[in-house]
């Protein structure tokens, strides 16, 4: 593990991704002490960016970059907590379905692709609707309908690794399903940590488009909550960009900053393999 | 249980009695169910303490019988007997005997092996399985089983990435033995070994062999690996048994097919020489009443329409061939 | 005798990030015209680069460092990427190791011959499409297999498709590396039989390369045996099979005659690490008859009776 993170520092891309996800995660852990002020509190509205208010003040009078730095810790709180949830779930029934006879796995598998043909927005919203507003439920709502993809990008994994002969030859020592499973898990590791990290860039978005919507909680300042109110109150006819392309920037930002980690966990995997298979070549 | 060639015999470990294995073939367009029929009722046995050399080329179904043997594979007809008893009968304790009994090495040393733990990790996965030793004893019994196949301790914590081809096998091997099994199935050992290590592998098949008695499963499409070490001979083709014999007794292969195989693999003969006919059919769609036919010099008009079951044309010697019908 | 290929002391590395492995460490030979020349070697001995680098084919982070390949005359590492075009396939073509995957599985093999002809031809598509159908014919397939997808054809019918796209623009040379090692033996046999067929119809030269010596005696008329990056001995085959000089080349022999016999016989130690050469000659750890000059000194290849060369301080 340490190896790979040291790996991962060696490159710029790994450096650019890891600073970003430490950086916002300070900004939200410590988001009370940083803040220059309450993010509902009420200011002259439309401020321009000044000494005083940095990105201004949105339409309702309140200070963008507190609700950006407040709206930081929400936002990368659900993401993560949904990322998670969606990683127990989509593990779950991926190895189940891999690991399983045949049978069990086509059952679980056509059932996937029906949560999976759904398009997410709407059976997002309907969920949300059902539960209620709040932030747990937003929770629960992606970790509910987001699950298939990852779940069938375990299961194509474990399945391309339970062909290979060593888990032949552990079966023929007599690995039972359980001890199979408890091999595999290693060579899966990297492909968990890199889907954790897309979900929670894809977390961040459809929260924001939750909390647009007004269905997160809009009591509470996320990065969709901002867009909530900036949308409602008409920050766009009155040309008050701020509210909206900060939120949006940061989103981005961490975006890239997870497909770059992404992309240099991949590398550092990789090259392990191909170096160790012999020079293919000679 | 009879076969067609031995009643059941004390000395015989292993009897595999008109075994079929078919794999459906899925996505077909007319819904019809299409198989590959891989093995196609075959019946022979494997001696104790004998080496028993399958050959034939790729497609025969050899490896699959290796592995159905092992339980990797389902037949879908037929019977596999192991001391007497019916493998897919068994109960619990009896699983877990034949698991210690029955082992196999595979033909690419590198994919065998997990590569994420050392050579330790990969010896000491059948005894955690079994629960058979103590974690302390376990370094011990694999250093020593490591002597076994020439290897120092020292290679207990190196990565199967470290080694060379040769010493992983030799890796493979000793974990195959580490269960102290009575069977061992090697599927070609030695085709992704270089040239000169070859001997190496195949004289230290050998002398496990005779150290601890052991019965093999010799897998292979190499006809000198096969001549070299077997004391039976058992050939295939497209999933049928055509000829059995013993090769202490050996004198010359009879089957056309085995004799095709011998020729071929003998360089020195010039390609004017070989009888070369046909092109390798499918296993989907075998030919009718002899498979081979399409392929053979010989072939005659019933070979086209009938099945040629195996006969024995001299003592220990079976061959399936109309040529050798003594009617 | 006329050469159609002419390499000289070339070094091929590849810069990895556990050093520099050294594949082509110092090869030196020719290819003479309509000659069927073998090179014979284990895994990890450089063959395969060696066969890259005839065709420009080395990529990052391998290297040509240095040396000259001739191919009718023309140095062809200092062409220009358009001349390098020209040469390719029309010079020189390559048979690949697992050609048969190396088929395009979702193209039709028709179209992936007539892509091939006109990538580095200029015709007309129907003129191509004839000339595909005259080689498939001239490989022993069926021209009606034209539009069959690869899948649909057997091992040895596949090889047969990059056999005759091989041969597609007549080179004068053809290069062909393990073109058999995944084929049966029949198969395989009838391949070569193909191969020593259209190499005296074309009159092509064929530089074949495998790890099966026996393969090799049976079909070419010289074998250079190449071990961690260099060339060993160099001679005719009849010479190579009466009296085989550098003691690698004896252990290979003498395994496969062992075998045969029923007995085994093996060289002891495994091929070298081509990062960490063993210092002097590269095979003294595993040889039985070592001097204190092989551990010091690399042996070069010498002359030691006509067109016979053997690179080892023990010999001649």
């Amino acid at each position: 593990m340490l190896k790979i993170l040291s790996l991962i520092l060696h490159d710029k891309r790994g450096i650019f991704g890891i600073s970003t996800l430490l950086f916002f995660s300070l900004i939200g852990i410590f988001a009370p002490y940083i803040s220059p002020y309450d993010p509902f509190a009420i200011w002259t509205p439309n401020l321009p960016i000044s000494l005083r208010h940095p990105l201004g003040t949105d339409p309702l009078g309140r200070d963008v970059l507190s609700q950006l730095i407040w709206g930081s810790r929400t936002s990368l709180i659900v993401s993560f907590t949904a990322a998670l949830g969606i990683m127990g779930i989509g593990l779950t029934i991926g190895l189940i379905s891999a690991l399983s006879r045949p049978l069990v796995d086509e059952v679980l598998m056509r059932f996937t692709d029906v949560i999976l043909y759904i398009p997410k927005l709407p059976l997002l919203i309907f969920f949300a609707l059902i539960l209620g507003r709040g932030f747990l439920n937003v929770v629960l709502v992606l970790s509910l309908t987001m699950w298939p993809q990852t779940a069938r990008v375990i299961r194509s994994e474990v399945l391309s690794i339970k062909q290979r002969p060593f888990i032949d030859a552990a079966k023929i020592a007599g690995a039972g399903t359980l001890k199979i499973l408890a091999i595999i898990l290693p060579h899966i590791f990297p492909l968990i940590l890199a889907s954790i990290l897309t979900l929670i860039t894809w977390s961040l978005i459809y929260e924001a488009s939750l909390g647009f919507l007004g269905l997160g909680d809009p009591s509470v300042m996320s990065w969709g909550t901002m867009f909530h109110y900036a949308f409602l109150s008409g920050a766009i006819y009155l040309r008050n960009y701020a509210p909206i392309i900060a939120p949006g920037l940061c989103i981005t930002l961490i975006g890239v900053g997870m497909n770059s980690l992404i992309s240099v966990l991949e590398e550092v995997v990789n090259p392990k393999i191909k170096e160790v298979r012999r020079w293919k070549p000679f | 249980m009879e076969s067609e060639i031995d009643a059941f015999r004390q000395d015989h470990l292993v009897h595999i009695i008109h075994l079929k294995i078919y794999f459906p073939i899925k996505g077909s367009v007319f819904f019809s169910k299409r198989y590959v029929r891989a093995v196609d009722d075959v019946t022979f046995s494997i001696e104790k303490n004998k080496i028993t050399g399958l050959m034939g080329e790729s497609g025969c179904g050899k490896t699959t019988i290796g592995r159905a043997i092992v339980m990797l594979e389902r037949p879908t007809e037929g019977k596999i007997i192991f001391e007497g008893k019916d493998i897919w009968k068994l109960n619990k304790t009896e699983l877990k005997n034949f698991r210690r009994s029955v082992q196999m090495i595979f033909q690419d040393p590198f994919a065998s092996l997990n590569p994420l733990q050392t050579v330790f990790g990969n010896l000491s996965l059948p005894l955690s399985v079994h629960g058979l030793s103590k974690k302390s004893e376990m370094r011990e019994l694999c250093a020593r089983t490591l002597e076994e196949v020439k290897l120092s301790p020292e290679y207990l914590d190196k990565y199967p990435h470290q080694l060379s081809g040769g010493e992983r096998q030799r890796v493979c091997i000793a974990r195959a033995m580490i269960l102290k099994p009575r069977f061992i199935i090697a599927d070609e050992p030695t085709s992704m070994i270089d040239a000169s290590i070859k001997g190496e592998i195949c004289k230290l098949l050998i002398e496990l062999k005779n150290k601890y008695n052991l019965t093999l499963l010799l897998i292979s499409h190499d006809l000198s690996i096969i001549r070299g070490l077997s004391d039976v001979i058992v050939t295939m083709y497209l999933g049928k048994v055509v000829e059995i014999l013993s090769s202490k007794k050996y004198t010359e292969f009879l089957h056309p097919y085995s004799q095709l195989l011998a020729y071929a693999s003998d360089f020195s003969i010039e390609d004017e020489k070989l009888p070369l006919k046909g092109d390798v059919p499918s296993a989907i769609n075998p030919p009718s009443g002899c498979r081979f036919h399409p392929r053979c010099i010989i072939a005659t008009e019933k070979c086209k329409k009938e099945v040629p079951s195996l006969k024995e044309v001299n003592p220990g010697h079976y061959v399936a061939c109309f040529l050798y019908d003594r009617r | 005798m006329e050469t159609v290929l002419e390499i000289n002391d070339l070094h091929v590395s590849y810069f990895t990030q556990r050093g520099e492995v050294k594949a082509v460490n110092g090869v030196s030979l020719n290819v003479g015209k309509m000659e069927r020349f073998g090179l014979v070697g284990e895994s990890g001995c450089g063959k395969s680069t060696l066969a890259h680098s005839i065709l420009r084919l080395i990529k990052p982070p391998g290297k040509i460092i240095k040396g000259s390949i001739c191919v009718d005359g023309v140095d062809i590492l200092r062409l220009s990427k358009e001349d390098l075009r020209s040469f390719r396939w029309k010079k020189v073509s390559i048979i690949f190791q697992g050609a048969m995957n190396s088929l395009n599985p979702t193209h039709r093999i028709g179209s992936q011959l007539v892509e091939a002809i006109l990538a580095h031809e200029r015709m007309r598509k129907e003129e191509a499409l004839n000339k595909a159908v005259d080689l498939l014919k001239l490989c022993g397939i069926d021209p009606l297999r034209i539009n069959s997808y690869p899948f649909q054809l057997s091992g040895g019918m596949k090889q047969r498709v990059v056999i005759a796209m091989a041969i597609a623009l007549n080179p004068s040379l053809i290069i062909a590396d393990e073109p058999t090692t995944a084929l049966d033996v029949v198969t395989e046999r009838k391949i070569l039989a193909l191969l020593k067929d259209l190499q005296k119809k074309f009159k092509f030269s064929i530089f074949m390369i495998s790890h099966n010596i026996d393969m090799l005696v049976n079909f070419c008329d010289r074998i250079a045996v190449m071990y961690a990056g260099k060339i060993v001995e160099v001679a005719p085959t009849k010479c190579i099979i009466s009296h085989p000089l550098h003691p690698y080349l004896r252990g290979l022999l003498r395994s496969r005659d062992a075998l045969s016999r029923g007995e085994f016989w093996f060289i002891s130690g495994s091929p070298p690490d081509l990062i960490n050469l063993p210092s002097g000659c590269a095979f003294h750890p595993r040889c039985q008859m070592i001097a204190e000059k092989c551990r010091r000194e690399s042996p070069t290849l010498k002359e030691v009776e006509h067109n016979h060369f053997v690179s080892c301080h023990m010999v001649g």
